[in-house]
């Protein structure tokens, strides 16, 4: 028992030795990475990149992993074999103290009969060992491998303390002043064509009187005559374009994608009444969605029903046709989408609702804020003592920044509640549109079933054509919005290219001018046909060739000349220099180099057709069926002009054109707008 | 004297008798043979563990001197028998022969052969043809003869020394490897040295010869081993000479670069048997009572040396078993977690 105690002394002994060193080698190794962390943060303290705090936090954070690593040593489980082996290796034992151990541990329960003597030999033998046993040598202190990279680092770590980088001065040194941002400015040129294109969507919403158009459109036009006047930066013009954007046209993707939809249904009723001969020109006009086409048919039908020129089978067809028709707006996909936007609502009302109590929540408050300050106002008016009212009016001011705040976070969400409240509208009313047609057709044929006509049937019809015309309204400023969403993302990409436009058109110009001097002064010979007399050969009439000037070349002094080099084909590269011209007029010319060298065909060629594709826009063709006499155009240009104008502001509406593009086209248009 | 007093005296007292008689045996055998004290250890230590040696060496240099000392110091029965290529089976275990009793009637009677013995020199075994051969391996690990469906057991202990000479290797039967995992230790026989020389030729160019006295008897022996048997191993020390026996191994988890290297097949384990018996008699020769990582060092290249198959390469290079087996001793650790 003594022995076994003496053991676990020894052991524990040891074992506390090689904890301790283990202790110090995992400390050094941690105390590398810490240097090498604290370096790299004082190099970028002195740089400046990051602060005192930060250059404390890693300091702290190094001073941690250091300790870390100790802990880590110090609780590194060591097993009891591990520090025997050690004792007898370094003690010459030869295993007598691990195998002692061993039979300790297996004599109560495992050990064989004829072996335990043995065992207890060998117990006996290591406890003789034990007095002479130097724990000391099987757990010798040495130095940790990594102290040489520790010393290396500390000195590092001295060198960036003391010579490099100077420390940032004690008092903070004024930062240079800021550059003020370059603000955006467009040419006249530029107001005017931004201007321009907003045309087509003011005349548009002042028709359709659509009030939130005519605001955004007031915004616009405030927002371009500021860019003209060079008032805005890039940051204040993008804040303002997404302010505009969100206000104006957030939930338009939507709503378009429902006029899509109502479109389509529309269509397919079209496609149904187009079958009957009566509705046929009505089935037509809403199939490629022709409102007005489509309200004279019925203002038409309604005149033969009043002048008596349908008779009763007609009527019963004509109410019929309708009745299907008005079937057809409540058919499945109708119902479909009546429950998408129903859902879109839903969505929608959640939201309206909870900004309607903020901005409810939010009016309490500054009501209450407002009573806080008239209460103060009277506290100050009231007091006598001067700390007292200064520390009155500190409150004061403070609430009225409150005030301030709040008032511009009001106006901010009931905004956005205005937003939320139109848009609920606009789904509204996209929700019913189809209801309120079908069942103004079931009343137009339920009227027209009726044996005598009277003022009621003429009421259905007009009530239809009402109807029609109320979903064309609808219809017209769904595109209007979308086209003044266009507008705006224009802008910008006007603005994009208004950066590179003055360096690149210098070198536009340039590169223009000078293909524009390709041609030299040609040689100045003389006819070579008419040997520069002038006349045919035989001498009557004047020479074929020249025309009887007997010049060879051009009109100019030195005549035409063929300066172009080969290869010269690129824009960038210019011709070659041609020969000097002669100082007086040719004599004649050559018919022969007048018309120049041939066109060397030498590749082969392949006429290919590809096959197009038909855009949905409308398209305008016009078939010359015989060549133009020489003289006067038959149609002014500016009335083409205007008639083409219709046609590319429908397709660029009506297309998915990217907004380069877009600009890229309505540029090219702009360019052959007639002045 | 209490019984656990008792146990304590005799324990230490079997050990101390156990390295005295060993000593005497050594002293006696070292009359005869001058120096090779590890080749003396190394056949003692195969006696003592039952096991049988395979001695390697030039001719000349006392081996067969060595074992016939060795069988007279401890009073057992020495046979000799010298392989050559026309040795029958027969004439190493003994036939039937036709006898005529003293009536004259005739009679099969088993002659036993020269195995017949309790320390069997086999002189060149690679000499013998592979059945010879196996016919004296068989015996070697069932310690009985069959012949003519009857079994004669030999009597204990039975020890068998084996010898191959290096030189003149054509025209031999070398044994093949499970044949040589049968022999505890192969033992290498150097030639002495210059001191060791002198020793011999003073000894044996003299008209004075020294006797050797017989010091143990066969009974004895028997008891040394069974003491030997006695003699535990801790855990870890047995851990160890596993492992080194797995560094042996290509796909083992302990096998090492130079095993990947160099050897086809490793040790079986045999290998560890004899190296756990050799580190246990090793520490009784020392006077202590368990074997150590220490023991196992020392006996491992005699166990190992001819458990190791080497592959193309090895033989290539001329790489010995024993450099591999250096290098495994030097890598494996003692302790591992």
């Amino acid at each position: 028992m003594n022995d076994l105690q003496q053991l676990q002394s020894l052991l524990r002994r040891t074992k506390l030795r090689i904890r301790l060193q283990l202790m110090l080698e995992r400390a050094t190794t941690a105390a590398v990475v810490a240097l090498a962390l604290v370096i790299v943060a004082l190099f970028f303290y002195k740089s400046r990149s990051i602060g005192l705090d930060g250059m404390k936090l890693m300091a702290s954070l190094s001073g941690l992993m250091i300790l870390a690593g100790a802990v880590w040593g110090l609780l590194t489980p060591v097993k009891p074999r591990y520090v025997l082996k050690r004792l007898d290796l370094a003690n010459q034992t030869r295993d007598a103290l691990g195998s002692a151990f061993d039979f300790v541990q297996r004599l109560p329960k495992d050990a064989e009969p004829d072996q335990k003597p043995f065992m207890e030999a060998q117990i006996r033998q290591a406890s003789t060992l034990l007095g002479k046993i130097d724990h000391r040598t099987a757990s010798r202190f040495r130095m940790p491998r990594d102290v040489p990279a520790v010393g290396v680092l500390m000195a590092a770590f001295l060198f960036f303390f003391a010579m490099m980088l100077p420390a940032p001065s004690s008092h903070a040194s004024i930062p240079p002043p800021e550059k003020p941002a370059p603000k955006m400015q467009i040419d006249e040129d530029l107001y005017n064509e931004a201007i321009d294109d907003m045309h087509a969507v003011e005349d548009l919403a002042k028709h359709l009187k659509d009030k939130a158009m005519l605001e955004f459109l007031k915004e616009y036009k405030k927002l371009l005559s500021q860019l003209k006047k060079g008032q805005l930066t890039r940051e204040e013009f993008e804040r303002k374009y997404q302010a505009l954007k969100k206000k104006y046209f957030s939930g338009l993707k939507q709503q378009m994608a429902n006029a899509e939809k109502i479109k389509a249904q529309i269509h397919e009723v079209g496609k149904q009444l187009a079958k009957n001969k009566l509705t046929k020109k009505l089935g037509e006009a809403l199939k490629k969605h022709d409102m007005d086409a489509a309200r004279k048919e019925l203002a038409r039908l309604q005149k033969m029903l009043e002048k008596g020129k349908l008779n009763k089978w007609e009527r019963k067809k004509l109410a019929k046709a309708l009745k299907k028709a008005a079937k057809l707006l409540k058919n499945k996909d109708t119902k479909q989408l009546e429950q998408a936007i129903k859902k879109q609502l839903e969505k929608l009302k959640k939201k309206h609702n909870a900004k309607k109590n903020q901005v409810a929540k939010q009016r309490q408050k500054m009501k209450e804020l407002k009573k806080q300050i008239d209460k103060l106002q009277k506290q100050i008016k009231k007091t006598s003592n001067p700390k007292k009212k200064r520390q009155l009016m500190r409150r004061l001011a403070q609430k009225k920044r409150s005030m301030r705040q709040m008032k511009r976070q009001f106006r901010k969400n009931k905004r956005q509640l205005d937003q939320l409240t139109r848009r609920q509208k606009q789904l509204q009313k996209q929700k019913r549109t189809l209801q309120t047609l079908s069942r103004a057709m079931k009343e137009a044929a339920k009227k027209l079933n009726r044996k005598k006509l009277d003022a009621k049937t003429k009421a259905a019809l007009q009530k239809l054509m009402k109807q029609l015309q109320k979903y064309q309204r609808q219809a017209q400023r769904g595109s209007n919005r979308k086209g003044a969403q266009m507008t705006l993302k224009q802008l910008k990409e006007l603005l994009k290219r208004l950066r590179n436009r003055k360096g690149r058109q210098k070198g536009r110009l340039s590169d223009y001018l000078k293909r524009a001097r390709r041609g030299n002064k040609g040689a100045g010979k003389g006819c070579s046909s008419c040997k520069g007399t002038g006349k045919k050969k035989g001498g009557k009439g004047p020479c074929p060739s020249c025309g009887g000037s007997g010049r060879s070349g051009g009109l100019k002094p030195g005549g035409i000349g063929s300066g172009r080099r080969t290869g010269g084909l690129s824009r960038n590269r210019p011709g070659g220099k041609g020969g000097k011209g002669g100082k007086k007029w040719g004599k004649g010319h050559n018919p022969g180099t007048i018309k120049g060298r041939a066109t060397d065909l030498g590749g082969k060629t392949v006429d290919k057709r590809v096959k197009g594709k038909h855009g949905a826009g409308p398209s305008e063709a016009q078939v010359f069926k015989g060549s133009a006499d020489k003289g006067f155009s038959s149609r002014s240009y500016r009335k083409v002009f205007v008639q083409y104008k219709k046609i590319w502001q429908k397709v660029l509406n009506q297309e998915e054109i990217p907004p380069g593009y877009r600009y890229l086209i309505q540029r090219y248009f702009r360019l052959i707008k007639p002045r | 004297m209490s019984e656990e007093a008792a146990s304590k005296s005799g324990v230490e007292a079997e050990v101390k008798q156990f390295v005295t008689e060993i000593q005497r045996l050594r002293e006696e055998v070292a009359k005869m043979i001058v120096g090779q004290t590890e080749i003396v250890e190394g056949v003692i230590t195969c006696l003592l563990a039952n096991g049988h040696a395979l001695l390697e060496g030039v001719p000349g240099l006392g081996k067969t001197m060595l074992v016939r000392t060795l069988a007279e110091a401890v009073t057992l029965n020495f046979s000799r028998v010298q392989f050559t290529p026309d040795l029958m089976p027969a004439d190493i275990l003994g036939t039937n022969m036709i006898q005529e009793d003293e009536s004259g009637q005739k009679k099969y009677e088993f002659q036993q052969g020269p195995i017949f013995c309790n320390i069997l020199l086999a002189d060149e075994i690679n000499r013998a043809t592979p059945k010879t051969q196996s016919a004296l391996l068989e015996a070697m690990q069932e310690k009985s003869v069959t012949v003519a469906n009857e079994t004669f057991h030999l009597e204990p202990p039975f020890f068998v020394m084996a010898t191959q000479n290096p030189l003149e290797m054509e025209g031999t039967y070398p044994l093949p490897e499970a044949q040589l995992d049968r022999f505890m230790f192969k033992l290498m026989v150097n030639f002495p040295s210059r001191e060791d020389m002198h020793n011999i030729l003073d000894r044996t160019t003299r008209s004075e010869q020294p006797q050797v006295e017989p010091v143990i008897d066969g009974p004895k022996i028997v008891k040394l081993r069974e003491l030997v048997r006695q003699v535990p191993v801790a855990q870890q020390v047995q851990d160890y000479a596993i492992r080194v026996l797995e560094a042996t191994h290509l796909d083992t988890a302990e096998s090492l670069p130079v095993t990947k290297k160099y050897l086809r097949f490793g040790a079986s384990p045999r290998g560890a048997q004899s190296m756990l018996l050799g580190a246990k008699i090793k520490a009784l020769l020392d006077g202590r009572f368990s074997a150590s990582c220490e023991d196992i060092r020392a006996v491992a290249p005699a166990c190992l040396r001819h458990r190791l198959i080497l592959n193309f390469e090895g033989e290539a290079e001329g790489v010995g078993t024993d450099d591999i087996i250096g290098e495994i001793l030097n890598l494996v650790p003692e302790h591992k977690e």
